[in-house]
């Protein structure tokens, strides 16, 4: 019975491995390409939301599949700079009445475009997406609305005269003019700023009581039974004592603000939009930006007498009704999405000719799956995981060919100014990073160093940057010791405190950055400090981060399509997890928005860049290479564009895929 | 009976308000909710708009307040609309539900009909090599992750022979039409269900092997044999029948399977159902899909144990509900 069961194993095992290493060779006739022309592209994507809207789109996959449906005005060349597509866009400064700069773009979109339901394009097809967009509704990606565009306020808004909407609520309610009275209503109905928990005895956050720290603060609470009452007394207590630490004017901002929303529509229409002819528009910004030309025309043509028939301001629901029956001026037409397949055909009437492959699908397949599914012929084009194992298999394969191209976004170690105040021991830290060896081993060639926090693939990304911190620990040691640390009994110690860092990580069994932080932690502990690793689920990691509650954190961003970074490091930004807060830094941010020349914006950059660097609140690790993999076996190679880049890939992009063609 | 099952039904309502709170608290307890996620990584988002948002998907209000409306709105048949796919709760749920089904559907009744022969087998032949077979390969199912096994799988069928599909549902190339799409589709599901199947069937069978050797040592079965009746007799009508009792207990508590059994299995082949849809909006945090799902898979529950206990019924006379 057992010498039975052994050998049945034994040759199920002898059939597994055998079958495996036959496999890359052997699935060549279920590909269908047996000499006879193809007509069908298919492209293995990542899994599909079904939104095919850029407008209300809840992932990058999606886009994917919208981007070859809709044509844009313009889009992004191989080096990330904006170009002609079906339309044109012109900046001019003009000088507003009062003498401040403006900025006016014309849109022009080329005449005789068609939609892929024969309907002819006009310019009201653009400019039904900047209303969309635009609505105060809207929920979608797009960052539209809080363009400076003249009349956008009051759009978004819903008030005639934003500024002196505004004004009236700073005169009223400003720390200087608000009336006791409306202080107290403010603390009591945010419960003081979300700090009163509503309970008695309850918790200040210290351990102490309710009533206990309005005797400290020299209240009597002894009596009170109610929270409602003690809630009364907090608020009194904080009006008299603490009023400088809260802001009643941003609640009464959004409150009254909101309250005119509710009351019907008052304004119809952004007074900066306007219709020249047919054809062109124009867009007037209060301001110079250099995201304006972007924000205006590397946009998707949407057609107005498909999605907007039912669009009335403040509702966007028959809109949204469409996400998943798209219709625009693509190359391709949306056929239909079920069975985890997306299949589209060649739209007749696109703009640049009918593209040559007459079907083109999208199939949803496991990242796992992708090398076997082009092996085998099922698939023509897709994009694996970039790893050094899966570059050899294709390198192996005839058949395959790739492309690694940038990913626009970069990873990092993130400090928090917060937590760590002391710069000298920020870039104590700093010196403690040793990012070569760990990129290297885990990437190869398939991941650079990098040296400033920024992506390479944009233009003002400054190339020739130097290292800032080089690994040293003896310089780590100078810092720390310059921060007033000393030796102590084998412990780095301040005022008798350790020095102890909390970093957090996500997923680190499998992270590129985990290894400098082993060795950071190593170099720290014999230094006699300590560096807690905390390996954290992805949305636990993030959540903490937002939440401030790490010293450090590795993270990346992804997506970086222009070199704005106030958001991350202004002290506005609402992604300024570090909350290093440098009026300086600001100035310079707010200097690169209005600097158009990209000479002269690439050395503002490079010097803001070396600012967030000395601030010791962000190390750069690695810029990582993406893979796309073409399948020559189906695809005619030569076909395919020129030079793809991260902007122009054809998975992501539409750009010149009607000329590509199949065997 | 009548009255029993009213009165299970008004029990079922209760519980269903209960278990309603508790996933409540639990979606929204867990850490990162979906707008946070959504624009994690995009340097352009500003804090109005995110604030902006939660006021839209209703994230700003507190979790009591929020569960509240979320019941008002359930009550009158709304589930709201789910953020990841911008439609309507029921209709995600009527989206995917086909596919799931139809994989765990035809799974669970392949393994019923493998698990309750082989199992009766496997115990009137006790400690026969048939025996051992079968409980052998039962373990070995048991025991088999099903990712590797998915992966062998696909080795050998897929790769090797090249006689099945790596994974999805349908030849991207094809565009079949009526019969030939459903035999496409059909193809497709081979390989998930013999991975379902094979992993799942263990418990079962062995289920059905204890409880055949306990009724097997049982009085009456002795006094069967003692009658004279021929051994098809004794198994067909006096153990097996004995041996459904428990059986259909756990076959009534395999129904939710129907509906979330999958989720493994759906995501190693690429197929698209409410399991791995489930899946992400966990990860997501699409609070209105996971509430609507969950809830539907509560309900499956405890219709699932109502109808075992009917069936209870059914099959042992002995059993009367009052």
């Amino acid at each position: 019975m057992r010498k039975r069961l052994a050998l049945l194993l034994a040759t199920a095992m002898v059939v597994c491995s055998m079958t495996g290493c036959g496999g890359s060779s052997g699935g060549a006739e279920n590909g269908g390409g047996s000499g006879s022309s193809i007509d069908t592209m298919v492209l293995g994507v990542n899994k599909l939301n079904g939104v095919f809207n850029q407008m209300f789109s809840t992932s990058a996959f999606d886009d994917q599949i919208s981007d070859k449906i809709f044509s844009n005005v313009c889009q992004l060349d191989k080096d990330g700079k904006l170009v002609d597509n079906a339309g044109h866009v012109e900046t001019e400064e003009i000088k507003a009445e009062d003498g401040h700069e403006q900025v006016k773009y014309t849109v022009s979109i080329k005449k005789d475009m068609k939609f892929s339901d024969g309907e002819p394009v006009t310019i009201d097809d653009v400019i039904f997406y900047y209303y969309v967009c635009a609505d105060p509704t809207y929920d979608g990606n797009s960052t539209l609305s809080q363009a400076d565009i003249v009349g956008m306020k009051e759009y978004y808004y819903d008030t005639k005269d934003y500024k002196k909407l505004v004004k009236e609520i700073e005169d009223k309610y400003s720390p200087e003019n608000i009336s006791e009275e409306d202080f107290i209503k403010y603390l009591i109905d945010t419960k003081c700023a979300d700090w009163f928990d509503d309970t008695l005895p309850g918790d200040v956050g210290d351990g102490r009581s309710w009533a206990e720290y309005l005797k400290d603060e020299g209240y009597d609470a002894s009596s009170i039974k109610k929270p409602e009452e003690m809630l009364e007394l907090l608020a009194k207590c904080e009006y008299e004592k603490y009023a400088e630490n809260y802001d009643p004017l941003s609640y009464y901002k959004q409150k009254v603000i909101k309250k005119n929303l509710g009351k019907g529509t008052k304004v119809e229409k952004i007074a900066g939009i306007e219709k020249v002819d047919d054809y062109t528009c124009t867009v007037l910004f209060d301001s110079v930006s250099i995201k304006g030309d972007r924000e205006v025309s590397w946009i998707p043509i949407t057609p107005v007498h498909y999605y907007g028939k039912d669009f009335k301001k403040g509702d966007l629901s028959s809109i949204k009704a469409l996400n998943g029956k798209p219709l625009g001026s693509g190359p391709f037409t949306f056929k239909k999405y079920d069975n985890n397949l997306v299949s589209l055909d060649a739209n007749p009437y696109y703009f640049e000719g009918e593209p040559k492959i007459a079907h083109l699908k999208f199939q949803v397949v496991n990242d796992e799956d992708k090398l076997d599914l082009l092996a085998a012929g099922d698939v023509d084009i897709t994009d694996p995981s970039a790893s050094l194992e899966i570059v050899e298999q294709i390198k192996d394969d005839d058949n395959l060919t790739d492309s690694l191209v940038d990913n626009p976004g970069y990873g990092y170690i993130g400090l928090s100014a917060e937590r760590i105040p002391d710069k000298n021991v920020r870039k104590g830290l700093m010196h403690l990073m040793n990012r070569a060896p760990a990129v290297q081993s885990y990437y190869g060639e398939l991941a650079e160093v990098i040296e400033r926090p920024m992506t390479p693939t944009l233009a003002e990304y400054p190339k020739d940057a130097k290292e800032y911190y080089g690994y040293d620990k003896e310089k780590a040691k100078e810092y720390f010791e310059k921060a007033g640390y000393k030796k102590v009994d084998g412990k780095l110690v301040k005022d008798g405190k350790q020095l102890k860092i909390t970093v957090g990580i996500g997923e680190a069994s499998s992270h590129p950055s985990t290894p400098i932080l082993t060795q950071m932690a190593n170099d720290l502990k014999s230094l006699g400090g300590e560096l807690a690793v905390n390996d954290l689920e992805p949305n636990v990691l993030f959540n903490k981060v937002q939440g401030g509650e790490l010293d450090m954190w590795v993270q990346a961003w992804g997506n970086s399509t222009d070199c704005d970074l106030t958001q991350i490091y202004g002290s506005k930004g609402g992604s300024n997890y570090s909350k290093y807060y440098d009026s300086k830094i600001d100035d310079i941010q707010a200097e690169i928005l209005k600097t158009l020349d990209l000479k002269e914006r690439s050395k503002l950059v490079a010097k803001e860049l070396d600012m967030i660097m000395d601030a010791a609140i962000c190390m750069p690790v690695y810029q990582r290479k993406n893979l796309e993999v073409y399948n020559a076996m189906n695809i005619n190679i030569d076909t395919l564009p020129k030079n793809i880049t991260t902007y122009t890939n054809i998975l992501q992009y539409s750009t010149d895929i009607e000329k590509v063609e199949m065997n | 009976m009548k009255q029993y099952i009213l009165k299970r039904i008004g029990i079922s309502v209760l519980v269903l308000l209960g278990v309603s709170m508790l996933l409540y608290g639990i979606c929204r307890m867990v850490p990162g909710d979906y707008v946070a996620n959504m624009t994690a990584g995009n340097q352009n988002i500003t804090p109005e708009m995110e604030q902006r948002m939660r006021e839209v998907y209703g994230l700003d209000k507190g979790v009591v307040e929020g569960y509240v409306s979320w019941l008002k709105d359930a009550l009158r048949g709304d589930f709201g609309t789910s953020f990841i796919y911008q439609e309507s709760v029921v209709s995600v749920i009527a989206k995917y539900i086909g596919p799931t089904v139809s994989l765990a559907g035809i799974s669970m009744l392949l393994e019923i009909l493998l698990a309750i022969p082989l199992g009766i087998i496997a115990a009137r032949k006790q400690y026969s090599r048939t025996d051992y077979t079968i409980v052998a390969i039962a373990i070995i199912g048991i025991s088999l992750p099903s990712f590797f096994f998915a992966a062998v799988l696909k080795r050998v069928f897929a790769i090797g022979l090249g006689v099945l599909p790596v994974s999805g549902m349908v030849t991207a190339r094809a565009d079949y039409v009526g019969f030939a799409h459903f035999l496409d589709l059909g193809k497709h599901f081979v390989l998930p269900i013999i991975v379902f199947v094979v992993t799942g069937v263990g418990g079962l069978l062995r289920y059905v092997r204890t409880n055949m050797l306990e009724v097997l040592s049982a009085d009456y079965v002795r006094t069967a044999r003692a009658k004279g009746l021929p051994e098809r007799k004794v198994i067909g009508k006096h153990a097996f029948r004995n041996t459904l009792i428990p059986v259909v207990t756990m076959v009534g508590g395999m129904i939710p399977n129907l509906f979330s059994g999958a989720v493994i299995t759906e995501g190693l082949f690429g197929l698209e159902g409410l399991g791995n849809v489930a899946l992400q909006a966990v990860y997501q945090g699409d609070i209105p899909y996971l509430m609507g799902f969950n809830m539907f898979i509560a309900l499956m529950t405890l219709v699932g144990t109502l109808v075992s206990d009917i069936l209870y019924a059914v099959v042992d006379p002995r059993v009367r509900y009052n």
